[in-house]
């Protein structure tokens, strides 16, 4: 079932449409909202939360743009939203920056090295900085869909992809030594 | 766009990391988690007062008249008040008028109209609260 099926039957009533549009979108949701807020419970929840707010506003998603950097939007702000909540709740920004150069217990499932590797560095950026280089890397936005999701100018969006990735690299240069270049030379 | 995404290399070896890697996984039973969740606004379609503003009307006018009335009769019943012996034989039993003039009678009404107060005022300030 196509995007816009599954958004007007779900807007006609039908809940179970949702669920398409759900088993379709959960793991994209689920990774933004786990690499801002590198706690897999948090995510967990904040993931659902996301469905629900995406349920409750789709009458205002217009169809103008993609329904996934729709669903992204409201990923992002509520998963940031989230981070800042947990920040006045004592555990502050900088501390979860902290935890997340070793990575946290339940942060990730060690699926594979690389992925630890991956998520470890990750962990070392500021969580909206993780969240955007996903954004252009994983889900190959544009800037200008970045931009949407964000609501950063493109100047900034851009300086900080920039800037980020050159960090990134950095810091998997340690842990992937060589199978940088060797992937590089590949591409 | 497309120089931007060159210029922000695309062909870079982050993205086949990230594509490598992938998504994290999302919980088991995602689905019926949300699904439950969204099983509230089913609530809130019926968190409406039990009563609605015709039932008010309909119910609550014989009740006012009967609490004026009540309040307008003396305690002791004055057999020579012309309007009280027009009301019992419209009333039709003057042991009617005792009990709805008893204290008793009285404080059940006020309770039935206290209740429905609260069911009103439930259903107005709960409603909103379960749309949001």
């Amino acid at each position: 079932m196509e995007d816009h099926l599954a958004i007007a039957r779900t807007l006609s009533g039908d809940t179970r449409a949702f669920g398409v549009l759900i088993g379709r979108y959960q793991n994209m949701v689920q990774t933004v909202t786990g690499r801002v807020l590198r706690n897999r419970m948090d995510a967990e929840e904040v993931t659902q939360d996301v469905f629900v707010k995406a349920h409750q506003k789709l009458k205002e998603f217009q169809g103008q743009g993609k329904f996934s950097t729709w669903l992204y939007s409201i990923a992002y702000r509520t998963a940031i939203s989230a981070l800042r909540s947990k920040k006045d709740a004592g555990r502050s920004l900088d501390e979860l920056q902290a935890h997340g150069s070793e990575p946290m217990e339940d942060a990730v499932e060690p699926i594979n090295e690389r992925r630890e590797q991956l998520e470890m560095a990750l962990g070392k950026l500021d969580p909206e900085d993780a969240a955007m280089l996903t954004m252009f890397y994983l889900e190959e936005m544009s800037v200008e869909e970045i931009v949407t999701v964000t609501q950063l100018s493109a100047s900034n969006v851009k300086v900080r992809l920039h800037r980020n990735r050159k960090k990134l690299l950095a810091l998997l240069q340690d842990q992937l030594k060589n199978e940088l270049w060797t992937m590089s030379a590949r591409a | 766009m497309d120089d931007e995404r060159e210029s922000l290399g695309v062909n870079d070896p982050l993205r086949a990391i990230f594509k490598q890697v992938g998504h994290h996984e999302a919980p088991l039973h995602l689905e019926e988690l949300v699904l439950a969740k969204l099983g509230t606004p089913v609530l809130q379609v019926n968190a409406e007062p039990l009563i609605s503003r015709s039932g008010w009307i309909i119910g609550g006018l014989p009740v006012a008249l009967l609490v004026l009335y009540a309040l307008r009769t003396p305690t002791v019943p004055d057999t020579a008040t012309p309007y009280y012996f027009d009301l019992v034989k419209v009333m039709g039993s003057s042991q009617f008028l005792t009990v709805i003039t008893s204290p008793w009678a009285i404080a059940a009404l006020m309770i039935v109209t206290l209740f429905m107060l609260l069911d009103r005022l439930i259903g107005t300030r709960m409603a909103p609260e379960m749309v949001n």
